[in-house]
């Protein structure tokens, strides 16, 4: 197992190495370019643009620029500084990543909380109400755009209740009230839809193990259903629902982007959206390598706990 | 002696003329090349008011007070470290007014956006050739830090905007803006804290020009000149602490979130009661990227003021909606918005090189339905003058570029234009692609849907900002419509009108050496009834005759506002004007909502 864990770990350096060369030259074959954004709307001569475009580096061949990128990436300055303003890369991330870990956790912690009792809730009560009632809500969080639901939180604050989430964001420890009437929005509406995956994972393989023999022998054996369901037959139901837990993390990510933008949150999503607006090269490389590599432990997790899961894992491997 | 004479003269026209831009409109007849008799001069038009640069409250308002803190939208960060001389973007001046001032040297006046107040300047004096301006700086202007501002600081600002900067292999690149103050020679310091600027050719409307609220001074030399002689070239604003000489300075600025500026005790600007500006204690900006969030925050008693910018400007029907739910608790400030208009690419093959089939395609436009459809319900056309709420003086309406030809029914201009296309050998019609900015898609499909039923298949192009930003800039399309105001002043539409070879950013895409011959004529105009002539003369050329470009509609930005905001200062046009709300003062106790 150890053996393993220390092989997937040192494939993360190429796997992030081979992602960010893909990135770097994919936004260069890109339409636009960030000096017309700085400008913005207005005519400017083509020296001017020209001498804009040398002092900031895009002048150079793409192997230099990228081996440039690289050499911060390594040697502390994580990128660099932004184009568009010549912030600090390593200053942005401290700003963005926190945001975004707060909402995914936030998002994560109440989707398990809430997914896996409703989960075996429809599994054991197998085409009643409860199950109907629990499988209608997860359709809807898989059907419906969280940019959509978003949009009608909103409406529905303003019509109902005259009300509207805080517009600037604070941290937890600076304005623990603000900062939870900030959050508390998105994250229902990721964790919607974050959940509804979850839920209908657990519902399915808790029907399929419950109709397995060692469930049937379990009861003969005169255990009471209540161990029944939560010691033999969720904890192979879990396996499932952590790999989803793992595969969702992207459209977690992705989920994130979007409300970041309409509930005023300057997570690293939003911050990435503004760098691929503005052909921020550096800035959206580092943020995407970064997501690569969250991508990359993230599934390193779901392995770890596949073993406290599962002692089978540990032994095969 | 004979120079002091003419320089007396001249200043004293320039008062004169400044008068008389103040007196109440009456409405022109753009038409017909008729001129108010009284601005015969061979001074610039709209000029100087040489006195001091107080402010009066705004007449009918209650008595100003002190206090609180404004709450407003931004449309985003402010791009690129706060650097006027790096961008022109509305989520920079917003923010910018209050911290940098809203002018330079000289600035719009409050009372009235066509005339130019002294700012960071008391006096000026041009030589006869207008090829010198010579400034006589204001005393007791503090840089925020404490530092006295001095003409070495406007020379370290000129310098920098103009000629950039470089040390060793390291060059900071000259401001966007460059190019609209002319050809700059030099600017010295002189004695008694004065700053001459020398260009190479006459340059009559360089306080116009330097009156551009883009033009803010937001380097400071004290802070920036060590650090670029040291190969630092690119610095920024914001790598200095945002240290400005505007009527607020920065208490914080977290990005993503919200810029937090707080009254400057050592601002220099005082009302006509001798109260010191501004009158808040301090501005929010919050950064609110997405116009429905604004509108939600705003509706629900969180902000005081809108985002001014693309997208976060109202429609009729979001206005709707505040009305509904605010009533008289919320006011619109409109502000003529520029000219929507459709630009060819003449330079790139295609049916549109013929003049007629582009002339066809200008008579069929229905501008009238462009208002509704792709400007969001807030606009003018053709056969209206001006908006009856925006308030355009006289002079402006003779330069302001609407679509003041082609006034017939438009039954018989569509008539004309079958024929014109018939007459091209493209009666059925043909394909043609169109840039469009996915910010804005509305007026792109107001296009398709019009040309369509002259057979036009308009092929959309879809691009986000920064594709956007480098297409438009090229060759490579067909045509592109744009909605930005060129310039206050004739001389200043170039860059969007002109010839390719010296304007590549320019709307039109063309190669015609005919329309510099008539710039270079305006620029010698020598009076302003010369300046008109010619003006009607390369719109007519631009507009009808060759129809490199087809106006359509001007539009109308709205900006909302709470009841309590007393004070604002609405300019008449372009929204980067007047964004210093020095002039400010929040009503919440005594009746105002």
């Amino acid at each position: 197992m150890r053996r393993h864990l220390a092989w997937r770990l040192a494939l993360i350096a190429p796997t992030a190495l081979a992602a960010s060369i893909v990135v770097f030259f994919a936004l260069r074959v890109l339409p636009g370019d960030i000096v017309r954004v700085i400008i913005g709307d207005v005519p400017v001569s083509p020296e001017v643009q020209e001498a804009l475009r040398e002092e900031l580096g895009l002048n150079d061949a793409l192997p230099i620029q990228y081996g440039r990128w690289l050499w911060s990436m390594v040697n502390g300055e994580f990128g660099g500084r932004s184009l568009e303003n010549g912030e600090p890369i390593r200053s942005i991330i401290s700003r963005h990543l926190p945001v975004t870990v707060l909402l995914a956790g936030y998002t994560v912690l109440l989707s398990i909380f809430v997914s896996v009792p409703l989960g075996v809730l429809a599994a054991v009560a197998g085409n009643r109400w409860p199950d109907y009632l629990i499988r209608v809500a997860t359709l809807g969080g898989l059907a419906l755009p969280n940019l959509w639901v978003a949009l009608l939180v909103l409406l529905g604050l303003l019509l109902f209740f005259r009300w509207s989430p805080p517009i600037i964001y604070t941290a937890p420890t600076a304005d623990p009230w603000n900062h939870m009437q900030m959050m508390v929005w998105p994250t229902l509406i990721l964790a919607w839809e974050y959940s509804s995956h979850l839920v209908r994972v657990t519902r399915s393989t808790m029907l399929e193990g419950l109709s397995q023999a060692y469930i049937t022998t379990a009861r003969s054996k005169g255990l009471s259903e209540r161990d029944v369901v939560l010691r033999h037959a969720l904890r192979n139901a879990l396996i499932p629902a952590v790999t989803m837990l793992g595969l969702q993390s992207g459209t977690l990510l992705s989920g994130a982007l979007i409300l970041e933008t309409i509930f005023g949150l300057p997570g690293i999503g939003r911050g990435l959206v503004q760098a691929a607006l503005a052909r921020d090269y550096p800035v959206i490389q580092s943020l995407a390598s970064l997501l690569v590599v969250l991508s990359l432990v993230v599934n390193l997790g779901v392995d770890i706990i596949y073993t406290l899961v599962d002692p089978r894992f540990s032994r095969a491997t | 002696m004979r120079l002091a004479l003419l320089l007396v003269l001249v200043a004293a026209g320039s008062l004169a003329l400044s008068c008389l831009g103040k007196s109440a409109p009456s409405t022109p007849d753009v038409n017909s090349g008729r001129l108010p008799a009284q601005e015969e001069t061979t001074a610039p038009t709209t000029q100087a008011t040489p006195s001091v640069a107080t402010v009066s409250p705004v007449p009918g308002e209650h008595r100003t007070k002190y206090g609180g803190i404004l709450v407003l939208a931004n449309r985003g960060d402010p791009a690129a470290g706060f650097d006027p001389l790096r961008t022109s973007s509305i989520a920079l001046h917003h923010v910018g007014g209050a911290l940098f001032g809203p002018g330079n040297l000289v600035m719009r006046c409050r009372e009235n956006t066509y005339l130019v107040c002294p700012y960071l300047a008391t006096s000026w004096l041009a030589n006869p050739g207008f090829t010198e301006w010579t400034f006589t700086i204001r005393n007791g202007v503090y840089w925020h830090d404490g530092t006295l501002f001095t003409a070495e600081d406007a020379k370290f600002w000129f310098d920098l905007a103009y000629f950039g900067a470089k040390v060793g292999d390291k060059t900071r690149a000259p401001a966007y803006f460059k190019g609209e103050f002319g050809d700059v020679e030099k600017v010295e310091v002189l004695e008694h804290n004065r700053l001459r600027i020398t260009f190479r050719h006459r340059n009559p409307y360089f306080l116009d020009i330097l009156a551009d609220p883009r033009f803010k001074i937001a380097h400071p030399r004290h802070l920036m000149q060590a650090r670029i002689e040291k190969g630092e070239v690119s610095i920024s604003p914001l790598d200095v602490g945002l240290v400005g000489l505007g009527p607020f300075k920065l208490e914080a600025y977290e990005k993503g979130s919200v810029v937090r500026v707080r009254r400057s005790f050592q601002y220099w600007e005082k009302d006509g009661e001798s109260n010191r500006l501004p009158y808040v204690d301090g501005i929010d900006y919050v950064i609110m990227p997405d116009p429905f969030a604004m509108d939600v925050a705003f509706r629900t008693g969180r902000l005081d003021g809108g985002a001014r910018g693309q997208e976060h400007y109202l429609t009729a029907e979001r206005k709707q909606g505040y009305v509904r739910d605010l009533g008289e608790d919320v006011f619109f400030a409109e502000m003529e918005g520029g000219n929507f208009r459709l630009g060819f690419n003449v330079l790139k093959p295609g049916p549109w090189q013929d003049p007629q089939v582009r002339r066809a395609m200008a008579l069929w436009i229905d501008k009238r339905a462009a208002i509704p459809s792709a400007l969001g319900g807030f606009g003018w056309t053709s056969p209206d003058l001006v908006p009856p709420n925006i308030p355009l003086p006289e002079i402006r309406t003779y330069f302001i570029n609407w679509p003041k030809f082609d006034l017939g029914p438009l039954e018989e201009k569509r008539a004309e234009a079958r024929r014109l296309m018939a007459g091209a050998g493209y009666a059925d019609g043909f394909s043609m692609g169109h840039l469009c900015r996915a910010l804005n898609p509305a007026p792109c499909e107001f296009l398709k849907a019009q040309l369509a039923g002259l057979g036009i298949d308009l092929q959309l192009h879809v691009l986000d900002e920064g594709a956007w930003s480098r297409a438009r800039g090229t060759l490579d399309y067909d045509s592109q419509q744009g909605r930005l105001t060129p310039s206050p002043i004739p001389e200043g539409t170039e860059s969007v009108y002109g010839r390719y070879g010296k304007n590549p950013d320019a709307y039109a895409k063309h190669e015609d050496p005919r329309v510099d011959e008539l710039y270079r004529r305006l620029r010698e105009a020598l009076t302003f009834a010369s300046r008109v002539e010619i003006w009607r003369q390369i719109e007519r050329y631009l507009f009808v005759e060759q129809t490199y470009i087809i106006p359509i509609a001007e539009s109308i930005q709205v900006v909302p506002y709470r009841a309590y905001v007393k004070g604002l200062v609405i300019p008449v046009e372009d929204g980067h004007t007047h964004t210093d709300f020095a002039t400010v003062w929040l009503d919440k106790k005594k009746g105002g909502r």
